[in-house]
């Protein structure tokens, strides 16, 4: 069972990192491809600013997964560095309990708000309906309150928070 | 009710929570105690959308991370020394340049120390300038550059200004400009000082050689242009920023992979790992912080915050002695991000209303928050520059001290002349 998990674990992983390369990659070209063809060929791709702000949308939101995995978010951190150990680990299941709450309730709203977008659907660009370019919202606060559990629970148990990079 | 609950938030922040969580929860708690409800948060985030220029973050950042990698802080120090070198106080005046130029690039992300302080610290102790001196100014310089295109916290500042109606036409471009001559203040500032205090040591300067500035500009031939297309093409008008973003994200690639071949595909990878993740921390928390500063602008708290210090200072010039303290205490407990998102909406409206251009402000704010890398307990500077070099982080915070009140006199300068940082828009 936890080799399962850990496994399942390590499939999500790759699968963010995957995506959050290709993506990079592919806004790259398609800003490039927009530039020569706007400037050489006076034509340019219609949809492609549209698609690039969007692809800037789920680059933030893939890499801030990638973020809560690592702990790479910024924090003040003020009064933490001053605890004693006992009451770090405290500090550290408390304020990490308190942003899975928030991402759960991030994701439930975000939710909503791609909900309300499928029921009256509106082409984002192209023929690709708004709707699911807004759906990596939900997606994505789901899987940082899912790490953000994890951390506690390691934080709880173990002391410590952040896992070898994998 | 409200009153506990966000104080309770702020203990929350100060325990270590992250600061795009403590946001949005402040946001949420705005909405609701407005009685707007909540699924507003979905809809401000997904308006991260609605701003094109936002396009250029994630492309300067990647470019940033490449060059920190590869080997251009070499080339660059072969360079600039090759150019400069024979001046007197040579190897330190070459140091702020290089500084200056790479952190514009990295955006003071930690990487000028880590890059061009390791190789410039042991180069100086070497050419017989003293051990602290040394090393206060490769942990200062670490920061230099912060306000010279296109630094990151140029382009955030910009785009935060523009959530607000008072700030609404800072642009990139405008920000860009403006950098310029406060970065010559400062650098121009440290090269006198560092002059002034090495004159005494007996240290040999370079001789000027146009054949080792020949070969050093040959062997950095492929980063020359890389200002002209960020500087040239903007302030040319041939490029948008985040065209530009664009062109500079590919160049480095192809320079860095395909003609120096510095950086494996592996490398390549993980770097662009690493750089997305930052992006994506960053643009979590301005996307949140979006939201918050809608629900401030709309509970009028920025004009209440204005009307109240109207009642207790009066003119301009003291508002600006208060806001250069204030930032400058700001600056030692928090980072410039964080700085940013919380403290922009809620300061540019009150400048605004002490006749402050938002584009000055965004000036004086930066460039007191490059003082704050350097400052205890929680400078990025001290903590690379520790961790780098093995010293404990009161020595190097010793040694930063004489840089420091050079920068702050620069700082102090760029306050009280508005004409520094508005005279290229």
């Amino acid at each position: 069972m936890k080799q399962l998990l850990a496994r399942a674990l390590w499939v999500v992983h790759r699968l963010e990192e995957t995506l959050l390369v290709s993506l990079l990659l592919a806004m790259i070209s398609l800003a490039f491809a927009q530039i020569v063809l706007r400037n050489g060929f006076d034509g340019g791709i219609v949809w492609a600013d549209s698609l690039l702000r969007i692809m800037v949308l789920w680059i933030a939101l893939i890499g801030a997964v990638v973020a809560s995995r690592d702990q790479r978010h910024i924090n003040i951190d003020l009064i933490s560095r001053f605890l004693p150990p006992v009451g770090k680990r405290i500090a550290g299941v408390v304020s990490t309990l308190f942003t899975m709450l928030i991402c759960i309730a991030l994701a439930w709203y975000s939710f909503d708000f791609v909900k309300m977008e499928y029921e009256e659907p509106s082409p984002a660009f192209a023929q690709v309906p708004t709707w699911v370019c807004q759906s990596i919202m939900p997606i994505a606060f789901a899987l940082m309150a899912i790490r953000y559990f994890i951390h506690s629970l390691r934080l709880a148990i173990m002391g410590v928070s952040v896992e070898s990079s994998v | 009710m409200i009153e506990l609950l966000s104080l309770a938030l702020i203990v929350i922040a100060l325990l270590g929570a992250p600061l795009f969580a403590v946001l949005a929860a402040a946001a949420m708690l705005g909405f609701t105690d407005s009685g707007t409800p909540l699924t507003v948060i979905g809809i401000e985030l997904y308006r991260l959308v609605d701003t094109p220029i936002l396009l250029a973050l994630p492309l300067f950042t990647y470019a940033g991370y490449v060059l920190g990698e590869g080997q251009t802080s070499h080339r660059l120090v072969r360079l600039t020394r090759a150019a400069l070198g024979w001046l007197p106080g040579g190897l330190a005046i070459v140091a702020f340049c290089t500084c200056a130029f790479f952190t514009a690039f990295t955006g003071a992300s930690g990487a000028t120390i880590v890059a061009l302080g390791a190789l410039l610290y042991p180069a100086l102790k070497q050419a017989g300038y003293p051990d602290k001196f040394s090393l206060g100014l490769v942990t200062t310089s670490g920061s230099l550059g912060l306000l010279l295109p296109p630094s990151l916290p140029l382009i955030l500042f910009a785009i935060i200004a523009q959530q607000l109606p008072q700030g609404s036409s800072v642009s990139i471009e405008a920000m860009f400009k403006a950098g310029l001559l406060p970065s010559l203040l400062m650098v121009s500032f440290l090269c006198v000082y560092g002059y002034y205090v090495t004159r005494k040591n007996d240290i040999p300067l370079y001789v000027f050689s146009w054949s080792e500035l020949r070969l050093a500009a040959a062997e950095a031939k492929w980063e020359l242009p890389l200002p002209v297309f960020v500087l040239g093409g903007i302030y040319g008008g041939y490029f948008a920023v985040s065209e530009a973003a664009a062109v500079t994200a590919l160049y480095v690639t192809v320079m860095s992979v395909l003609i120096y071949r510095e950086i494996s595909l592996p490398q390549l990878v993980r770097i662009m790992r690493e750089a997305m993740v930052m992006v994506g921390a960053i643009l979590l928390i301005l996307g949140v912080a979006m939201a918050f500063t809608n629900w401030l602008v709309e509970a009028e708290i920025p004009t209440r915050l204005f009307e109240l210090t109207k009642q207790y200072i009066e003119s301009k010039w003291t508002f600006l002695i208060l806001l250069n303290v204030f930032l400058l205490m700001l600056g030692c407990f928090l980072d410039i991000f964080s700085a940013l998102v919380i403290m922009v909406p809620l300061l540019l409206p009150i400048a605004a209303g002490y006749g402050i251009h938002p584009v000055h402000l965004g000036i004086i704010f930066l460039a007191n928050m490059e003082l704050g890398y350097c400052t205890p307990p929680v400078g990025m500077n001290l903590l690379i520059a520790s961790f780098r070099f093995k010293r404990p982080m009161s020595e190097l915070f010793q040694a930063t001290i004489p840089f420091l009140l050079v920068l702050m006199l620069a700082v102090i300068i760029i306050t009280y002349v508005p004409w520094l940082s508005l005279a290229l828009l």
